[in-house]
């Protein structure tokens, strides 16, 4: 099928960043959710997830964030993601309480800067 | 033989006397018929001599006694004369002739009243008669002893010693005459019965060899095990004579016979008799690796009542073996009593083991066939993607039975940037490997597709592909991609078959007519695309050479045909498909596989579209995909055209949600715009459902905050969800 989303996993100063590339739905968010929980090692001191080339969100991919941040709570390990204020995702993010629960960043500096301090 | 019926009185006398069998039966009968005249001659000449010296004068008067000597005398001549002109004489004759000498012997010595020069004469008639069986010799021996001592009995005037002396030398004679020529014909007839044999033996080895050879002259190149034990088992039976028979196989790992083919006893009922009669001959079969007959009064216990109640009475069975393991059984039945020789067991051995043979290579040859047409099956896309504006059909005929498979593929797919790729290839070669080499140029295909490669780049990379892995192998191939705009397509070929493409209005033409060379063909080679347009409303037809290579047509002939048939069929896909299938295979059934691709590609209108879809959540990208084309081409911000888009996400997920059962459940997307306002509707036939949990809980707050009204409309047939959205005027 269609390779809806790419994600690329990276590591800097013991916080692991995920990339996503493309479109989030229905279809690949539980894969997602699945593929970057599992990147995140015990060790790490959070989770960077670097939503800005992400062109389409939809309530899935909503709840992807939400889990995430669950799960990641879960592990006493910290959450950032990145969203460029005039990307779609943003009004998107907004519009489902997500900005006020969530450490969105403009940039993945400011967000691993963030979560390092 | 021994099979006559008890024989009359007469007939006893006559075999005794002249009839009956002849032992020289088949010899040459003009030796009998020369030594009958020489005899017969001889014996006038030696009574003629006699009667000066004994006139026939005493018994009946002068003149009646030389008239009948003489007349005796001339008859023996003449009879000489006329038996030395028959073209042969039995040698039954001979004795009926000697008989009458005797006979006229004994005449004259009556005539003459006189005894011993004309009884010397009966030694003629005594090796006569000792050519002749033993029996009839005796008998002749008898008569002529008995017509030598006739004489004494009638009291005639004659010294008794000398009667008496004769009548023992002449039996004496006779004896040792008999003894030497039956010794000298049983050695004959022994000579002459084994020679018989030999040529028995060595006719019925030629049979033998002759029948093996037709039985197993079934195992056709190309036939399947069903058919293959058909005709072995209907052979069998002609050669054996038999009237019923079974061949068993074991399933394959299982210690079970499957009764595979069978013939005789009534089929419905019999399968379960010839299980157990395999399964209890298949034990002992096993045991021995032998044949084994059975007879209904050999057999016990329930064998025997099956035996009795099927009326067969003799059965004759052997393991069928491929090296120590025992693949099934085979036997044959007769319904009339006979015993299967040693013979008959020899030859059902012989043929057995090519049965096996015949059954492990038909085997072997359906399994790849299996293997190859799973693979292929396997690596054919399943279902095409239904992308919004664009309708397609394909049809894929293997070739007739019989054929391996082949390498024929295509496949279509939407990319990213919602440009579509059609795909079609050939693979020269069949079965297994070409299967598996055409699942491997599809898959790369995709790949380098996806990885944003241009057709040509894609061409030069699977040649790459080839060249490094497969240099043996060769393998056509058609790539097409059509624009996002739908208004053009890209196109390389290497070495396939053109495109045809139909105009709105009918016409057909060919493109890609001049294309590369097949991948793997050549080193060093690049591969060119070339550019198409497409109006609105065409039709994009691609195939393999299947459909078109007529042993005897040139190629431009039938891509000519294929050409006006196109612009003959109607426009739709599928019925176009199926006419061009009528109109370039006909009925007959194709000799290389054919694969067919038609794709119609249509204008989205601005006023509106609608579009029905897998309630799968793989489809939401194709619903998002239309959405946007629509979007873009109705000039709507890219603000207005994500909320949108973002809220019939949601409107969708739902749908699919609804959907009682993945798979066969579908939903259907409307958009339409009047002035300043876009209505979204979507459909779903399943039942409304509470948004379970929070996860879906998110997807109707987010429609309302994006949309200007949502109004959801639950009944008993599926759910409505319109969607409205004032726009900025573009």
């Amino acid at each position: 099928m269609t390779q809806l989303a790419q994600l690329h996993l990276d590591e800097t100063r013991g916080i692991t960043v995920a990339t996503v590339e493309g479109e989030i739905d229905l279809s690949n968010a539980t894969e997602l959710e699945m593929a970057i929980s599992h990147a995140v090692g015990n060790e790490a001191v959070g989770l960077a997830l670097d939503l800005a080339r992400v062109d389409y969100l939809d309530s899935s991919g909503v709840t992807l964030l939400f889990n995430l941040a669950r799960r990641v709570a879960r592990r006493q390990q910290r959450f950032a993601v990145v969203v460029p204020a005039e990307a779609h995702v943003a009004e998107i993010l907004s519009l489902s309480g997500a900005t006020e629960a969530l450490a969105l960043h403009e940039t993945l500096d400011d967000a691993v800067r963030g979560l390092s301090t | 033989m021994g099979n006559d019926g008890p024989r009359s009185r007469w007939q006893v006398a006559r075999q005794l006397f002249v009839g009956g069998d002849d032992p020289y039966a088949g010899a040459d009968l003009t030796s009998s018929r020369n030594a009958t005249a020489v005899l017969v001659a001889l014996h006038g000449l030696l009574v003629l001599i006699l009667l000066p010296l004994f006139p026939p004068t005493e018994g009946a008067g002068e003149a009646v006694g030389w008239t009948l000597a003489l007349a005796c005398v001339a008859l023996n001549l003449a009879s000489s004369v006329w038996l030395f002109r028959m073209p042969e004489v039995r040698f039954g004759f001979m004795l009926a002739v000697a008989y009458i000498g005797i006979a006229e012997l004994v005449m004259l010595q009556l005539l003459a009243q006189t005894v011993l020069p004309y009884q010397a004469l009966f030694l003629i008639w005594v090796g006569a008669g000792a050519v002749q069986p033993t029996r009839r010799s005796l008998v002749l021996l008898a008569a002529i002893v008995a017509a030598t001592l006739a004489p004494l009995v009638v009291g005639a005037d004659v010294q008794p010693g000398d009667v008496v002396g004769l009548a023992l030398l002449l039996a004496a004679i006779g004896l040792v005459l008999i003894a030497y020529v039956g010794y000298v014909r049983a050695q004959r007839l022994t000579l002459q019965g084994q020679e018989r044999d030999a040529r028995a033996n060595a006719m019925a080895a030629t049979k033998r060899v002759r029948d093996l050879q037709w039985i197993t002259d079934a195992a056709l190149p190309h036939a399947g095990v069903e058919e293959l034990l058909e005709q072995l088992l209907s052979r069998i039976l002609t050669v054996f004579d038999a009237d019923d028979g079974a061949i068993l196989l074991r399933a394959e790992g299982g210690s079970r016979f499957e009764l595979r083919a069978m013939r005789g006893i009534e089929q419905d009922s019999d399968a379960e008799f010839h299980r157990t009669i395999a399964n209890r001959f298949a034990g002992r079969l096993a045991f021995s690796r032998r044949p084994l007959t059975l007879t209904r009064d050999d057999a016990s216990g329930l064998v025997r009542t099956l035996l009795k109640g099927s009326g067969l009475e003799a059965l004759l069975g052997l393991p069928l073996t491929l090296g120590r393991e025992l693949i099934g059984v085979l036997y044959i039945g007769t319904r009339t009593a006979r015993r299967f020789s040693d013979d008959d067991a020899a030859l059902l051995q012989l043929v057995g083991d090519r049965v096996a043979l015949a059954v492990d290579r038909a085997r072997r040859v359906e399994q790849e066939q299996h293997i190859a047409e799973t693979l292929q099956r396997s690596l054919l896309p399943e279902r095409l993607p239904s992308i919004p504006g664009m309708q397609v059909a394909v049809r894929y005929l293997p070739a007739g039975a019989g054929m391996e498979v082949g390498g024929d593929w295509f496949d279509m797919f939407e990319l990213g940037d919602g440009s579509v790729v059609l795909a079609m290839g050939d693979v020269v070669g069949r079965g297994v490997r070409a299967a598996a080499l055409m699942g491997k140029l599809r898959t790369s295909l995709e790949a380098y597709a996806f990885d944003g490669r241009s057709p040509a780049e894609v061409a030069d990379r699977l040649h790459a592909l080839m060249e490094r892995q497969h240099r043996a192998d060769m393998a056509t191939m058609l790539y097409v991609a059509i624009a996002p705009d739908r208004a053009g397509a890209e196109l390389a070929s290497a070495g396939h078959m053109p495109l045809v493409i139909r105009a709105p209005d009918g016409t057909a033409r060919l493109a890609g007519r001049e294309p590369s060379p097949p991948l793997g063909a050549l080193p060093f080679v690049r591969f060119d695309a070339s550019r198409v347009e497409i109006e609105p409303g065409s039709t994009l037809i691609l195939f393999t050479d299947g459909l078109v290579e007529v042993r005897g047509t040139s190629i431009e002939v039938r891509l000519e045909e294929l050409r006006r048939a196109v612009e003959l069929a109607p426009a739709d896909p599928e019925t176009l498909c199926d006419a061009l299938l009528i109109a370039m295979l006909g009925q007959e059934e194709t000799r290389d596989d054919v694969a067919l691709l038609a794709l119609s590609v249509a204008p989205l209108p601005p006023e509106g579209f609608s579009l029905e879809l897998p309630a799968e959540p793989e489809a939401l990208s194709s619903a998002r995909k239309a959405l946007d084309r629509w979007l873009m081409e109705a000039g709507m911000s890219r603000r207005d055209a994500h909320a949108i888009k973002v809220a019939s996400g949601e409107a969708c997920a739902n749908a699919i949600e609804h959907a009682y059962r993945p798979g066969d459940a579908a939903f259907r997307i409307e958009a339409s715009r009047r002035d300043a306002e876009v209505l979204i509707t979507v459909r779903d036939f399943g039942g409304w459902r509470e948004p379970r949990g929070s996860d879906r809980g998110r997807g109707l707050p987010l429609m309302k905050a994006l949309m200007d009204s949502v109004r959801v409309d639950p009944s008993s047939e599926g759910t409505m969800v319109q969607l409205r959205r004032r726009v900025e005027e573009g």
